[in-house]
C-alpha cells in the first residue's frame, strides 16, 4: 500500500536561512502522525510545502503513490490535503454553516441554500463527533468550538489527510482532550492525521508515529510506542557540546533575587507557575532550562512585575517587591532582556537612541525637570554602541535597519548600563548569528564578574552548560530539579524536562 | 528624518492625484478646472482681506487637528473633538454672558472653563478605555451627537435670547479674544493654535512624558517593559486632547461669534482629525495641513460666487484627497511594516 | 460641437472666456440670492420666482448656498457684496442677519432683501408677508368647518380647532393672532387650543400633539411649525381627521386630509421686487414691501382634493371676510 504522504528530500530556504533541509517524511494511511521539534526547527514550514502554501527548492511531494505539483492550497486541497491552522480564519458575524461553506456555497437557483448547508454540517458533525450548532454565529463561540469549525471546514472540502499546526496552543486541557478523541475517529475512519507540537505528552498520548525535526533536519522517523519522553526531548535538543564552558571564579555572594512558591496563571486562565521557589546570588548566572512552554516565559514576566502572580513571594534584596509595577520594580533594580524582544525589547520605527531612553527618561542625567537632555543621550548612545559592538551607522540609525544580533545588543546596551543588581536574561541568542552570540555570552560574564545576580532563561541547553553556574529545569511551572552548571549530564537533564524525576520514573504532570 | 520626509513626498504625490481626478470632475460640470483653481487661490489668498479669512478658517482646524494629534501619538483615536469643541464653545459662552468680570480676567476663566467642559466631556470614554479598554472611537463618536444635541437643548430652552433667534444672549466684551486685525474676524485663536503646536510638538519630542506617550502609541508593549502606566496614560492623554478640543470651541465662541448657536461650529472636529491624520500625527505638519483646508474651504467660498461650480465640488475634492492618502498609507505600511499589529495607527 | 471639445475649449481659454463673457453680458441685470434652505419648502418657493424671472425677464441669476457653518456667512456675504455685480441679492434665514447686517453697513451700495422679516437696518430692503391676514383666513376656514360640525363628512361635534406652532417666538405668535380672529369673527362658538411643540425638527412630536388635540374634539388642526408640521399633517391622515399647511402647498402631504395651505408666496414676492429693477424701478433702502391678501403675496388655498367638501356657504363666507380684510373693513391684529 502506497504511503498517504511521502515527502522526498525536500529543501526549502528564505534567502540564506534554511528552513529544511532535505526531509523526508512517510505518512501510513490511517495513522496520527505527530511532527515534533522545537521552535523554529522547520515544522510549520514543511507543513506549509505540503499544503501548497510555500514551493519547495528540492524534493518531491507524493501523495496516495502520485507525484504531485502544489502550486496552490486549492491544488492540496483537490489532492485531498486539508489544513488547520494555528490562527482561525472565521467570519464571526456569520453561522457556524456559512462559515464551513463559505467559498463553495451550496446553491439552489442562485441563492444560498442555507437549509442544505445546515444539514450537511450538522450530519457531518454527527460523523466526526464535532459538536457544533450550525446555525449559531461565531462571534459567540469558544476558541474550542471555532476549531472544530476549521476541522469542519476542511471535512467539506473532502479532505482524506488533515494537517493541524499546534492544534492544541490554544486549548484548555478538557477541550485538549476531546479533540484527540476527534483524531481517533478520523483515523478509524480511514483518514490520516498530521499533527505538529512541541509537547510531548500530546505526541505520546495521540500520536501513532513521530517524526523529530531539529534544525530544519529530520532527526528521526519511529513508531511512538518505541520512544520515551526522554528519547524525545534528547532527540528535539540534540547534543551540546557547541560551545565551551566559560572559565571562572567561584561564586560567594550574598542572595540577591529569592523566589518562594510563586504561582501564576497565563492569559487562558491556565495554571502556568505552580509553586517556584529559587534564589540567586551575587556574581552568580542561574540558568533556567525547558521545553518552550513550561511556564519560563510567565516567571519572566512575574518577575519584571508584567504579569501579576496568584501566590508566593519575591524578595529582592531581602526587600519583598511581589505585586510591584514594572516601574517600581525596575527602580527596585531589576535589569530585564525580554524573551520577545522585538515585541516587548524595543520601538523598531525609533532610533537607537531613543531605544535606549526607555525605562530612564524620567531620571536625572537622561532629563532634567521633565526635559531630555538629547545631548547626554546622544553621547551614552554613542559609548554604548561603541562598548557593546552595536553594527550601526550611529545613534540616529532606526532599529529596524539593524540586524537581529544588533537589536539584541541594543536591548542588553540599555539594560546592563544601568546601576541593577538582578539580571533577567530571556533567550538572549534566540534568531542570533554565531558572531553575536559569542559576544553577547561574553557581555554576560563580564556582568556576573561584575558582581551581578543573573537568571538566565533558554532554550539552548548548550547556551546554559556554557555560562550558567547552576541549572534549574522546569517542566509545567514547576521547578523538577536542579543541575551544577559545570557537570550536566544529558540524560538526567532530558528526563527533567521530559517531566520524568530520574529514579522515579512517574511523570510529574501525572501526579500534579 | 528621511523616513519622515518620504511619508510627506507620498503624501502630496496623493494629494496631487487627487485633484487631477478632481479637475476631471470639474470638466463634467462643465467648468474649467484652471478657472476653479485660480478663483480658490483668489478666493483664499487674494488680499490681505481673504488671507485673514482663510487664517479664520484654519484656525479652528489647527486646534480641533492639535487635540487629535495628542491622542494619534498616543495611538488613540479622539474623534469626539467635536462634542468637545461645542461643549467648550457653550460653557465659554455661558461664563462670557454670566458674569461680570474685568476684561483679561474674564476672558481667562472663560478659556480655562471651555478646557474644562472639553476634558469632562471626554472623561467618560476615557475613563472606559482606561479601565476596561472600551474602544474610544465609537464611545467618543456616541458622545458627539450627545454633546451637540445637550447644547442645542440649552441654548434653545434655558439660555435663548429674547428673540426669535436660536441663540445665546452675546458675551460681554470683557470675554471677547481679541481680534488681530481692524479688517476681519480674525482673532488671537490663531496665536493659540500656533503656540500650542510648537508646545506639543516640544512636548514629544523633548520631554520624558511626552517620549513615554509616543512610545506607548509606537509600541505599547515595549511602553509597559519599560514601566509606564499604560492604564494612567491612557486617560490622562484622552484628557488632554479632550481639552484641547473643548479650547477650540473656546476660540470659536470667544473669537467670532462671542454667542453660541444651534449648529455653532459643525464639523471642524472632523476636519481636525483629518489635518493630523494628513500630517502624520505631527503638530507642526498640523500647522500646514489645516492651513490647506482652510485655504481650500475660504477659497471655496468665493468659488460658488464666480463660477458655475457649486461649493459642492470642493467637498468632492476634499473626500478625495483623504480617500488618496488614506489609501497611500495604508499601502505603505503593507509594504514596510511586517508587525503592523504592534501599532494601532501608523504615522 | 461636442460637449467634451467644449470642455477642452473651456480648459484652455479659462480665465480670459470667462472675462470675456463676463463684460458681454455687463447690461444684463444680475440677482443673487443667498440662504441655506433652497432645497426646503419656502426656499424651493423663492428659487421657483427667481427660474421664472429668469426666463420671463432675463436677468442673471446666482443661488448661493450658505451650507451650516457659522463662520462662512460673512466671508460668503462679503464675497457678493465685493464683486459689485448684483443689482439686488435676497437674503433668507434667520442665522444670517448678523452677517447680513455687518456686509451691508459695509457696502451700501449693495441691495439686499430681506425675506420674511423686518430687522432694524436702513439698508436692508424687506419683502414681509401678512401671514396674518393669510392665518385670519385659515381661521375662519377652520372654524366655519367645525361649527358645521359631523354634517360635513369626516368632523365631528368636539366644536373646537387646533394650532400646532413650532416654538413660541413672536413671529409664530403672529400666525396664531391671525388664526385666532378668523375663527372668533367666523364663528365666535369654537373653542381654539393652541400648543407649541418647543421645536421645528421633531415630527413625531407634531404628530404627537395633534393626536392629543384631536382627543380634546379639534377636528382641524393648523400647522405652523416647519418640519414639525409636517407630523401634524400626517397625524391627520393617521387620525382621518383634517390639517391646515402653511408656507407652502402642502396638500399632497396628507392628501385629502390637509383641508387647505395658507401660502406665503415668496415666488411672487421675489418675482415682483426684480420685475421693478428690471423696470427701473427704483426700490428704497429700508422699505418694507408686505405682501398681503391684496397683493395675492398670501393666500389661502382650498386643497382640491377636498375642496368639493366644504359647503357652499362656507365658501361664500370666505370669500366676503376676505374683502373685508382686502377692504380694510377688517384689521387683522399683529404681533411683533
Amino acid at each position: 500500500m502506497p504511503f498517504a504522504i511521502e515527502l522526498k528530500s525536500i529543501t526549502k530556504r528564505f534567502g540564506s536561512f534554511v528552513a529544511n533541509e532535505g526531509v523526508n517524511l512517510a505518512v501510513e494511511r490511517g495513522r496520527i502522525h505527530a511532527i515534533i521539534g522545537e521552535n523554529g526547527a522547520g515544522k510549520t514550514t514543511l507543513m506549509n510545502v505540503l499544503f501548497g502554501l510555500l514551493q519547495p527548492d528540492e524534493g518531491e511531494i507524493w501523495i496516495d503513490g502520485e507525484k504531485k505539483i502544489l502550486p496552490n492550497p486549492a491544488a492540496a486541497i483537490a489532492a485531498g490535503i486539508g489544513m488547520v491552522h494555528q490562527h482561525f480564519k472565521l467570519v464571526p458575524s456569520l453561522t457556524v454553516a456559512e462559515n464551513v461553506f463559505l467559498g463553495m456555497e451550496i446553491r439552489k437557483g442562485g441563492l444560498i441554500d442555507h437549509k442544505a448547508q445546515i444539514e450537511r454540517t450538522a450530519s457531518l458533525s454527527k460523523q466526526f463527533g464535532l459538536q457544533v450548532d450550525p446555525s449559531e454565529r461565531v462571534g459567540l463561540l469558544s476558541v474550542g468550538i471555532e476549531q472544530r469549525i476549521e476541522i469542519l471546514k476542511v471535512l467539506v472540502r473532502g479532505a482524506r489527510t488533515i494537517i493541524l499546526d499546534e492544534p492544541t496552543a490554544v486549548l484548555t486541557p478538557q477541550e485538549s482532550r476531546e479533540l484527540f478523541q476527534t483524531l481517533r475517529g478520523f483515523v478509524a475512519q480511514g483518514m490520516t492525521v498530521l499533527f505538529i507540537s512541541h509537547h510531548l505528552e500530546e505526541v505520546m498520548e495521540v500520536s501513532d508515529t513521530v517524526t523529530v525535526l531539529r534544525h530544519g533536519k529530520e532527526v528521526a522517523t519511529r513508531p511512538t510506542a518505541e520512544l520515551t519522553k526522554s528519547d524525545l526531548v534528547q532527540m528535539m535538543v540534540g547534543r551540546f557540546v557547541s560551545f565551551d564552558r566559560r572559565p571562572r571564579p567561584p561564586t560567594s555572594g550574598k542572595t540577591v533575587l529569592e523566589v518562594e512558591d510563586l504561582w501564576c496563571r497565563d492569559e487562558r486562565r491556565v495554571q502556568a507557575l505552580r509553586g517556584v521557589s529559587f534564589k540567586v546570588r551575587a556574581g552568580e548566572i542561574v540558568g533556567i532550562a525547558g521545553v518552550a512552554g513550561n511556564g519560563q516565559t510567565e516567571l519572566a514576566e512575574v518577575l519584571s512585575g508584567l504579569r501579576p502572580s496568584s501566590h508566593g513571594a519575591i524578595r529582592l534584596q531581602g526587600r519583598p517587591i511581589t505585586g510591584l509595577s514594572a516601574r517600581a520594580i525596575r527602580a527596585a533594580g531589576i535589569a530585564h532582556v525580554p524573551g520577545d524582544r522585538l515585541v516587548r525589547g524595543v520601538d523598531r520605527n525609533a532610533s537607537i537612541a531613543l531605544n535606549m531612553l526607555m525605562g530612564r527618561q524620567d531620571q536625572k542625567p537622561w532629563s532634567r525637570s521633565g526635559i531630555i537632555d538629547h545631548r547626554y543621550l546622544t553621547e551614552q548612545t554613542t559609548a554604548l554602541i561603541k562598548r557593546f559592538d552595536i553594527r550601526a551607522r550611529g545613534p540616529e540609525s532606526p532599529v529596524k535597519s539593524l540586524s537581529g544580533g544588533n537589536i539584541q545588543k541594543v536591548v542588553l546596551a540599555r539594560e546592563f548600563s544601568g546601576d541593577a543588581g538582578f539580571l533577567l536574561i530571556d533567550q538572549p541568542t534566540r534568531g542570533v548569528d554565531i558572531g553575536a552570540q559569542e559576544a553577547i555570552h561574553g557581555e554576560i560574564m563580564r556582568q556576573r564578574e561584575a558582581g551581578k545576580a543573573i537568571l538566565l532563561i533558554s532554550v539552548q541547553l548548550d547556551e546554559l552548560s556554557a555560562l550558567a553556574d547552576r541549572i534549574l529545569v522546569m517542566f509545567n511551572g514547576t521547578v523538577m530539579g536542579e543541575l551544577p552548571g559545570d557537570r550536566v549530564d544529558e540524560e538526567e537533564i532530558g528526563m527533567l524536562m521530559a517531566g520524568v524525576r530520574p529514579g522515579s520514573g512517574a511523570s510529574a504532570r501525572g501526579a500534579a | 528624518m528621511s523616513d519622515r520626509i518620504d511619508s510627506l513626498l507620498g503624501q502630496a504625490l496623493a494629494i496631487l492625484f487627487a485633484l487631477g481626478l478632481g479637475a476631471i470632475v470639474i470638466l463634467t460640470v462643465d467648468e474649467s478646472p484652471l478657472r476653479v483653481l485660480v478663483t480658490l487661490l483668489n478666493g483664499a489668498f487674494g488680499n490681505p482681506e481673504r488671507i485673514a479669512g482663510t487664517l479664520l478658517q484654519t484656525t479652528p482646524i489647527l486646534i480641533c487637528g492639535i487635540a487629535a494629534c495628542i491622542s494619534l501619538r498616543a495611538g488613540l483615536f479622539n474623534i469626539g473633538i467635536e462634542g468637545q469643541l461645542f461643549m467648550g464653545g457653550f460653557w465659554a459662552t455661558w461664563v462670557g454672558f454670566s458674569f461680570n468680570l474685568p476684561p483679561v480676567l474674564h476672558l481667562l476663566l472663560a478659556m480655562a472653563v471651555a478646557i474644562i467642559a472639553g476634558m469632562a466631556w471626554i472623561a467618560i470614554p476615557a475613563f472606559f478605555r482606561a479601565r476596561y479598554n472600551t474602544n474610544e472611537v465609537v464611545s467618543t463618536i456616541l458622545a458627539n451627537y450627545v454633546a451637540i444635541l445637550v447644547t442645542s437643548y440649552l441654548t434653545i430652552n434655558i439660555f435663548k435670547r429674547p428673540g426669535g433667534l436660536s441663540e445665546t444672549p452675546p458675551i460681554h466684551e470683557s470675554a471677547y479674544l481679541p481680534e488681530l486685525f481692524s479688517f476681519s474676524r480674525l482673532n488671537w485663536g490663531l496665536i493659540i493654535g500656533l503656540v500650542l503646536a510648537c508646545a506639543v510638538h516640544f512636548f514629544f519630542t523633548r520631554m520624558s512624558r511626552g517620549y513615554a506617550v509616543s512610545e506607548m502609541g509606537a509600541n505599547p508593549k515595549f511602553a509597559e517593559y519599560g514601566g509606564i502606566d499604560i492604564k494612567r496614560q491612557i486617560f490622562v492623554v484622552l484628557l488632554a486632547s479632550g481639552a484641547v478640543g473643548g479650547l477650540a470651541g473656546g476660540v470659536e465662541a470667544l473669537g467670532v461669534h462671542h454667542r453660541f448657536m444651534e449648529g455653532f461650529a459643525p464639523g471642524f472636529g472632523f476636519d481636525g482629525v483629518i489635518a493630523a491624520l494628513l500630517a502624520n500625527g505631527s503638530p507642526i505638519g498640523t500647522i500646514f495641513t489645516a492651513l490647506f483646508f482652510g485655504a481650500l474651504r475660504s477659497g471655496s467660498l468665493l468659488l460658488e460666487v464666480d463660477t458655475t461650480a457649486s461649493r459642492e465640488i470642493i467637498t468632492v475634492i476634499q473626500a478625495l484627497i483623504i480617500l488618496a492618502v488614506s489609501a497611500q498609507i495604508t499601502i505603505k505600511r503593507r509594504a514596510s511594516d511586517s508587525t503592523a499589529g504592534e501599532r494601532r495607527w501608523k504615522f | 460641437m461636442s460637449s467634451w471639445s467644449r470642455r477642452l475649449v473651456a480648459l484652455c481659454g479659462a480665465t480670459a472666456f470667462a472675462l470675456a463673457s463676463q463684460a458681454a453680458l455687463a447690461k444684463d441685470v444680475h440677482i443673487a440670492a443667498i440662504s441655506g434652505y433652497f432645497a426646503q419648502g419656502f426656499g424651493v418657493s423663492i428659487v421657483n420666482g427667481l427660474k421664472k424671472a429668469e426666463k420671463d425677464l432675463g436677468v442673471k441669476v446666482k443661488l448661493v448656498d450658505t451650507g451650516n457653518r457659522a463662520l462662512d456667512y460673512e466671508e460668503q456675504f462679503n464675497n457678493i457684496a465685493k464683486s459689485g455685480e448684483y443689482d439686488l441679492v435676497f437674503v433668507m434665514g434667520w442665522e444670517l442677519v448678523d452677517a447680513l447686517q455687518k456686509t451691508a453697513a459695509a457696502y451700501p451700495n449693495t441691495k439686499f432683501v430681506f425675506i420674511d422679516g423686518v430687522l432694524d437696518s436702513k439698508q436692508i430692503i424687506y419683502a414681509n408677508f401678512a401671514q396674518n391676514q393669510g392665518s385670519f383666513m385659515a381661521g375662519a376656514l377652520a372654524a366655519l368647518m367645525a361649527e358645521k360640525g359631523s354634517a360635513v363628512e369626516g368632523l365631528g361635534d368636539g366644536k373646537a380647532i387646533g394650532f400646532v406652532g413650532g416654538r413660541d417666538i413672536p413671529v409664530i405668535r403672529d400666525f396664531l393672532a391671525g388664526y385666532e380672529q378668523g375663527a372668533k369673527t367666523a364663528a365666535p362658538d369654537i373653542r381654539l387650543d393652541s400648543v407649541f411643540a418647543g421645536t421645528f425638527d421633531d415630527p413625531a412630536k407634531g404628530s404627537e400633539l395633534t393626536m392629543a388635540l384631536y382627543g380634546q374634539g379639534s377636528d382641524i388642526v393648523y400647522n405652523v411649525a416647519g418640519p414639525t408640521g409636517e407630523g401634524v399633517l400626517q397625524a391627520s391622515a393617521a387620525a382621518d381627521k383634517y390639517s391646515i399647511g402653511v408656507d407652502i402647498d402642502q396638500c399632497n402631504v396628507a392628501p385629502g386630509h390637509v383641508m387647505a395651505s395658507m401660502l406665503k408666496k415668496a415666488d411672487v414676492a421675489v418675482y415682483s421686487l426684480v420685475k421693478d429693477v428690471v423696470d427701473g424701478k427704483g426700490i428704497e433702502p429700508g422699505s418694507i414691501h408686505t405682501y398681503d391678501l391684496k397683493s395675492g403675496g398670501v393666500e389661502l388655498l382650498l386643497c382640491p382634493q377636498v375642496v368639493d367638501k366644504i359647503p357652499a356657504d362656507v365658501k361664500a363666507r370666505l370669500e366676503a371676510l376676505k374683502t373685508d380684510v382686502i377692504d380694510g373693513k377688517i384689521t387683522v391684529a399683529t404681533v411683533k
